[in-house]
């Protein structure tokens, strides 16, 4: 061998894998077929419908005999959330909607069902399913979230596993667990596998040796349209924050306590514990939109909401002291902090002698809790009566916040100054390090806490950091076509993780912050308005308003929440608190009619 | 014995080194595959650079087999890694900016070390020529 040799074979290596490499991407990509026009879905759903009430069908027009699709139409008759009624036709539209709705019309499942929701699932392509890659958990990651269905084929047997399917499963974005708490990704691929060789007779090593498994791109066909784009106005905002509003209502019980996490597949809340910083959000956001619109429903719920927090106040150190504990008696310091922060926006909508009381109480501990540098400590021990010097995550901004409001709602100075003092910590000293300029960690009540101070305090240092931090997001922030979901607006760092909304949600209220924050300093940044806009748009477009309601088992009760994700079929109560409070208050902005930099 | 001898039996020395401590220090579970895979590789190199360094008659030979292994491991994984990743661009789309960034992390931790080095040992230990040495 020479050197001639091992160049030449170097090359060819090269060559082969560039040319290999262009042959896979061309195959994942697929080519997608096109979807019928919106008048014959609209037959093939009452086609459906009418077999499900044994109503006589309409006739199939000329354009719904004539379509085929790539693949297997699969047809819905869902009911309570949950696919009773399922026909696996060919690709053929008008034989499978003929064919199904034979099957649903002598099913007495469907029959004895009050309210049934049809749906279609279409293939749009077909490619080779491939497992297996070198990237790491990429088997996972081999299906598009929300986009691609599994099909196998076995001794001539066929069995389909739609996206509708394994949302309805939550079988999305479970395969993968990640180090970072509530994100996971991919499918479990292995399980849908397991699933496809039951369906069609076979055992999993048995399907991969003699029959085979293809991904399909498959497009839903529905009455209603999820995620629907909507215009971002003060209108729209206003409404949506109503309908979150009454969602919140809706699961609040006549103790003050929200449905910690509800889970629109059963209709019914998840067993999941329950967290007062979260539900002291979640009274912010309806006592914000009180004030805004004058929802006196709204305002109601926030008061039962702080009664549920009064109901859990202690005095911590000092008498005049008030901190809000768990269950366990410990104390809860961003529980406390958000409580404040939802006294005072109720206070600010009118007086209530309790309330003041129990928000000069929380302040008074808040104030205690501070060290001379400005930070807050975050632990307190009731048993020594003293503050415990650690920190957690969010609950600096959280006590600024507080802080910071309820010297405005108390017209106490001592609050103001101790606010003004944890946020010169904290976007001064406490974010000044080498390589402070690349990274940023959760700083959305840190610019909301420097909004509340820019009437009385100098922001310039504040709005500097959350204009930075804005800047840093923007470049995390997808374009409407850069992913393969409707997501343009959301945040991430990469294709492969389908983008969460309640970072969109406590972004965007941030970013309204740092809007104000600009307006009131007169520094212009016309990238902010755009930015806001954006992750607005992406949490209006995801709201069940009225969501995937064929997913629901009680779409009443399911209206107006807003998911973790657009793969999630669970409202947590502080999903809806910043998504509501990023709503109304850039709602305010919009009509609030003043002539700034960028009136809005 | 010449100076890119000398250099080179050093620097697969070190490379043997780095390989052994990836793969007892670095991995947090003993997986006989890989620790195979990476310990002979680690072995190879060791000995190639040893002998290198002490001029011995063998030395070509054994650096030479050690530069060829590491590379068409090298290669494969390259390989993996590059059809894995157009798939994934194929089915999401333009991957975005955290998506390339742990691509260039990847591929910077396999690339030098797998790739260009043990083709820089053959490119130096093979003959120009057939026959030249």
């Amino acid at each position: 061998m020479t050197r001639r040799v091992l160049a030449r074979f170097l090359l060819a290596w090269a060559a082969v894998t560039l040319v290999l490499a262009g042959a896979v991407n061309v195959s994942a990509r697929g080519t997608r077929s096109p979807l019928p026009s919106r008048a014959v879905q609209t037959w093939a759903l009452d086609a459906l419908d009418a077999a499900v009430a044994r109503r006589e069908a309409p006739r199939a027009p000329d354009a719904a005999r004539q379509f085929r699709a790539a693949g297997p139409i699969v047809a819905y008759a869902w009911a309570r959330g949950v696919p009773l009624g399922r026909f696996v036709g060919d690709a053929s539209l008008a034989g499978t909607v003929a064919r199904a709705a034979a099957h649903f019309r002598a099913d007495p499942l469907l029959r004895a069902e009050p309210h049934v929701e049809t749906t279609l699932a279409l293939t749009r392509s077909r490619t080779p399913f491939v497992r297996a890659l070198a990237v790491p958990f990429a088997d996972g990651l081999g299906l598009v979230p929300l986009r691609d269905g599994l099909l196998a084929e076995f001794d001539g047997k066929r069995a389909v596993i739609t996206p509708d399917e394994m949302l309805a499963d939550g079988t999305y974005d479970r395969g993968l667990p990640t180090p970072i708490p509530d994100l996971t990704l991919g499918a479990n691929v292995p399980a849908l596998v397991d699933r496809l060789a039951r369906d069609v007779g076979s055992e999993p090593r048995e399907l991969a040796a003699r029959g085979h498994v293809e991904r399909i791109v498959v497009a839903t066909i529905a009455r209603t349209v999820y995620p629907r784009a909507r215009r971002v106005d003060a209108e729209s905002l206003l409404d949506a924050a109503t309908i979150g509003a009454r969602f919140l209502l809706r699961h609040q019980s006549p103790d003050g306590r929200f449905t910690y996490v509800y889970d629109g597949r059963t209709g019914a809340p998840a067993d999941a514990g329950y967290s007062t910083p979260r539900h002291s959000g979640a009274t912010y956001f309806l006592a914000l939109l009180g004030n805004e619109t004058g929802d006196a429903d709204a305002r109601r719920g926030a008061r039962r909401g702080l009664a549920f927090l009064m109901e859990r106040t202690r005095t911590c150190g000092d008498t005049a002291r008030l901190c809000v504990v768990e269950d366990d008696g410990s104390v809860d310091f961003g529980g406390s902090a958000l409580a404040a922060v939802a006294a005072s926006a109720y206070l600010e909508g009118g007086d209530d002698a309790a309330v003041r009381a129990f928000l000069a109480g929380v302040a008074a501990f808040l104030r205690g809790q501070q060290r001379v540098d400005g930070e807050l400590m975050h632990g307190f021990d009731r048993a020594t009566g003293r503050p415990v010097d650690i920190q957690l995550m969010y609950y600096s901004g959280e006590g600024a916040l507080a802080l910071a409001l309820a010297g405005r709602a108390l017209h106490d100075a001592r609050d103001t100054t101790a606010a003004e003092r944890v946020l010169a910590h904290l976007t001064g000293a406490g974010w000044d390090f080498f390589g402070s300029r690349y990274y940023y960690g959760e700083e959305h009540w840190t610019c909301s806490a420097a909004a509340a101070i820019r009437e009385s305090a100098d922001t310039r240092v504040a709005l500097d950091f959350c204009r930075r931090w804005a800047e840093w997001n923007r470049r995390l922030q997808y374009g409407p076509n850069e992913t393969p979901w409707a997501i343009g607006g959301a945040y991430g760092a990469g294709n492969v993780v389908l983008p969460r909304l309640t970072p969109v949600a406590s972004r965007s209220e941030a970013f309204v912050s740092t809007y104000e924050l600009a307006v009131k300093n007169g520094v212009r940044d016309d990238a902010l308005r755009p930015e806001i806009e954006a992750g607005l748009a992406a949490l209006l477009r995801y709201q069940w308003d009225p969501g995937p309601t064929w997913l629901f088992a009680d779409p009443e009760g399911a209206r107006g929440g807003i998911p973790g994700s657009p793969a999630d079929l669970t409202v947590r109560d502080d999903y809806l608190q910043h998504a509501g409070c990023a709503m109304v208050r850039w709602a305010h902005l919009l009509r609030s009619g003043r002539r700034t930099w960028a009136s809005p | 014995m010449t100076r890119a001898h000398r250099i080179l039996g050093a620097v697969d020395l070190l490379v043997g080194a780095m390989l052994a401590a990836a793969d007892l220090l670095a991995l947090p579970m003993r997986w006989l595959p890989i620790d195979a895979l990476l310990l002979s590789l680690a072995a190879l190199f060791l000995v190639a650079g040893g002998a290198l360094l002490a001029g011995v008659a063998w030395a070509r030979r054994v650096a030479l087999a050690a530069g060829g292994v590491a590379l068409l491991a090298g290669l494969a994984l390259t390989t993996a890694l590059v059809l894995s990743a157009a798939h994934l661009f194929g089915l999401y789309g333009p991957v975005g900016q955290g998506g390339a960034v742990l691509l260039g992390v990847v591929a910077a931790l396999i690339v030098p070390y797998l790739v260009l080095l043990p083709a820089a040992q053959l490119w130096v230990l093979l003959p120009a020529r057939k026959g030249a040495r």
